[in-house]
């Protein structure tokens, strides 16, 4: 395995902008090819730019879950003026173009003031691009779910588990009366409902059964993502777990109870992120991607269509105009979809016809201490530093990098820094920020030794 | 005693928090750019009156050079260029619904103009109107409603959802009279300013009607009847008026 050494890692900078002429899809296509990581299953650089950037508007948590990646300074540091998080919405639709993927993050964002929080949803669908909630859902009320869903938003990411410690909730079974709540309080709003679980030895019994939950509320939630515990920073877990995509996969398809090929179709590199996607019929699980060859021939064919995640009709009805301007597609299409309809005709009948879909994802997060260069150089998951886009993982290797640094503003046509420690417009730029970590803002392991992220990397 | 003190002292402080808002970079033109104006109106605002704020911050040079024209021209200091009654009034509609357009972007185009954000957007925060200083407040009860044509409220917008329809073109002295009949009409048949709850035996109605009871009363000798000579169907005169709460949130597309 090729890993970046700490000075690599302190060297790698964010991306600069394509050189004119290069289109952000052409430019994802060639870092796959380098990468080796161009098959016909591949979306990045045929369907899409980038899988999606994370937008962070706050490094603020209101809980302190066993494997954050946020740094050992987030809970000191004041939230980046507005004017700034514009700038680097501006900065991903540069980079990649209308129709991105923003994952509006933290921290948690809705701990950012309300309107501030729907102005920039707002403001990243006036530049045409996708509007995602990361949240772990507390402060996320029906109102202000409301709220998001009239400024734009599209998708709410819940993220619930064991590893963020919820008083009250010791299994993953228990924390499903959490999850059934947000999923209430999204139900009938225009918006795709996901879920992220991080998998680790403390839950990994409890996935399969996870997994039912998602399929017996498919009417919901189209999505249950699942991230693999990894030592990204400031966690108390430090030792990289045993649990592995592949484990992971196989704890889907038990509680699926259904063979699921995870191979057909993917964004970025393949050790990273694997994908199914299951078609729910009477509470059992139908692979969608059963004809690996079939789905390629189709992923390379409907690359310039878009589909409405938040509207099925409107999804669906996409799908059937492309199939019928394409009679060859829709032969295979329909007699693929004839001999599935056949195998499950008893379930269809139970359904009396109604079906639904579930995705499923499984993020494999690099350590900290050990980033493969070429998962690097694939990543399709991006965070908007003040420079530009950077790999998620290797942004997590050195975050305070990106965050103890001055912003700066044009205010009243004079040029002014926010300093992120203080919170305060000044003048000068400010030489070096640090914080000290107190009781007070303490979370995680800075709770119980004062070692860096950079200090962890260089052992 | 004390009270008194304090509110002075208060009243004092919060007048010297007055600020000036400078007008826009842009070089004021010679003449009126109208044009600029209705190009801002038929690009960012849709039929519904919303405003896609985030494309005009983008593309704002229509509507600096109109607003940088209405800082320093005025029927007050420029009383030739508006001869008619019609011109005054339809020069004030536009300057007012211009100048809450600029004064959103300027505020950084917040979601809602909450109690503060209307106190600093109503009054705190001064523009010019033809040279005069004065606050958005001040323009609108000490010059424009002192014109005395109550049918100015269904054409005056401070871009907040409760406000009327915002038309895609501006008021022009030559059609004002039919205009302003129109947004009459166009307000009353909008569910959100008039409904009648016959389970209920009430009517409701927009907050203006409230606010600004004494300009339809000159004209009218009831509310009521004020209505009904806008609205599609007639508004029961035995129901007592019940006043919609103003939505605050920003029009947003």
């Amino acid at each position: 395995m090729d890993y970046l050494t700490a000075e690599e890692v302190r060297a790698w900078q964010p991306y600069p902008l394509a050189p004119d002429g290069v289109t952000p899809r052409k430019r994802a296509r060639r870092r796959m090819e380098l990468t080796g990581q161009w098959a016909p299953w591949q979306a990045l650089g045929r369907r899409m730019a980038i899988g999606c950037v994370a937008l962070e508007i706050t490094q603020r948590c209101n809980l302190d879950c066993t494997y954050c990646y946020l740094s050992e300074s987030s809970e000191a540091l004041k939230d980046i003026p507005i004017e700034e998080v514009f700038r680097r919405v501006d900065m991903i639709f540069e980079h990649y173009g209308a129709g991105t993927g923003v994952q509006v993050t933290g921290g948690d964002p809705t701990l950012r003031k309300r309107d501030e929080l729907l102005q920039i949803v707002r403001y990243i669908k006036s530049k045409d691009m996708r509007a995602s909630l990361f949240t772990n859902g507390i402060k996320a009320t029906r109102s202000l779910l409301e709220a998001l869903c009239e400024a734009g938003l599209e998708d709410v990411a819940f993220h619930v588990d064991l590893t963020q410690r919820r008083k009250g909730y010791n299994t993953e079974a228990e924390l499903n009366a959490v999850r059934q709540a947000y999923i209430e309080r999204a139900r009938g709003l225009p918006l795709s409902v996901f879920f992220n679980t991080t998998a680790y030895p403390g839950n990994f019994h409890e996935l399969p059964a996870l997994v039912r939950f998602f399929i017996a509320n498919c009417d919901v939630v189209r999505l249950c993502s699942f991230q693999l515990g990894a030592d990204t920073g400031r966690g108390v877990q430090r030792q990289r777990v045993t649990v592995s995509a592949e484990t992971v996969l196989a704890a889907i398809q038990e509680g699926a109870q259904a063979k699921l090929n995870f191979g057909a179709a993917s964004a970025g590199h393949s050790a990273c992120n694997r994908y199914a996607y299951g078609i729910v019929c009477n509470g059992r699980v139908y692979d969608f991607y059963g004809d690996p060859a079939f789905v390629h021939k189709m992923l390379a064919a409907t690359a310039h269509l878009k589909f409405d995640r938040a509207d099925k009709r409107r999804a669906v009805a996409t799908m059937i105009d492309f199939l019928l301007r394409n009679p060859r597609l829709l032969a295979g299409f329909a007699s693929r979809a004839a001999k599935a309809a056949w195998s499950g005709r008893r379930d269809l009948l139970a359904a009396k016809g109604k079906v639904g879909k579930l995705s499923f994802f499984v993020h494999n997060f690099m350590d900290a201490c050990q980033l493969d260069r070429e998962r690097a150089e694939a990543c399709s998951f991006m965070v908007m530093t003040p420079q530009g886009p950077m790999s998620m993982c290797v942004h997590n290797a050195k975050r305070d990098d990106y965050l103890l640094v001055p912003a700066m503003l044009k205010k009243e046509h004079k040029v002014m820094f926010f300093n992120p420690v203080t919170g305060r417009l000044q003048a000068d730029k400010p030489d070096k920020l640090a914080v000290t970590v107190t009781r007070k803002n303490a979370r995680g392991r800075a709770g119980k030794t004062s070692q860096t992220s950079a200090e962890h990397i260089s052992k | 005693m004390k009270l008194i003190a304090t509110l002075i002292t208060v009243a004092f402080i919060v007048a010297g928090c007055a600020t000036i808002q400078p007008a826009p970079d842009a070089k004021p033109p010679e003449t009126q750019p109208i044009d600029a104006w209705a190009r801002v109106l038929e690009r960012f605002v849709d039929d519904r009156g919303y405003v896609d704020f985030y494309g005009l911050q983008r593309d704002r040079a229509d509507l600096d050079r109109y607003v940088a024209w209405v800082y320093d021209v005025g029927p007050n200091n420029r009383p030739g260029l508006f001869p008619s009654y019609d011109d005054k009034l339809a020069y004030h509609i536009n300057a007012y619904n211009a100048l809450a357009m600029w004064k959103i972007l300027k505020a950084g185009i917040p979601e809602e103009l909450g109690p503060w954000a209307r106190f600093s957007f109503f009054w705190r925060d001064r523009v010019e109107v033809g040279g005069k200083r004065m606050s958005l407040y001040a323009y609108e009860n000490e010059v424009i409603r002192r014109l005395n044509e109550p049918r100015i409220h269904f054409g005056l917008n401070c871009m907040a959802r409760g406000c009327p329809r915002l038309p895609r073109e501006p008021f022009r002295a030559e059609t004002l009279d039919a205009q302003i009949e129109r947004e009459a009409r166009q307000f009353f048949s909008e569910q959100r300013n008039l409904r009648v709850n016959h389970r209920e035996g009430k009517t409701y109605t927009s907050a203006i009607l409230n606010w600004f009871e004494e300009d339809f009363l000159a004209h009218a000798p009831s509310l009521i009847a004020y209505i009904n000579r806008y609205a599609p169907q007639p508004v029961p005169n035995d129901y007592p008026l019940e006043f919609i709460p103003y939505d605050w949130r920003v029009a947003h597309q």
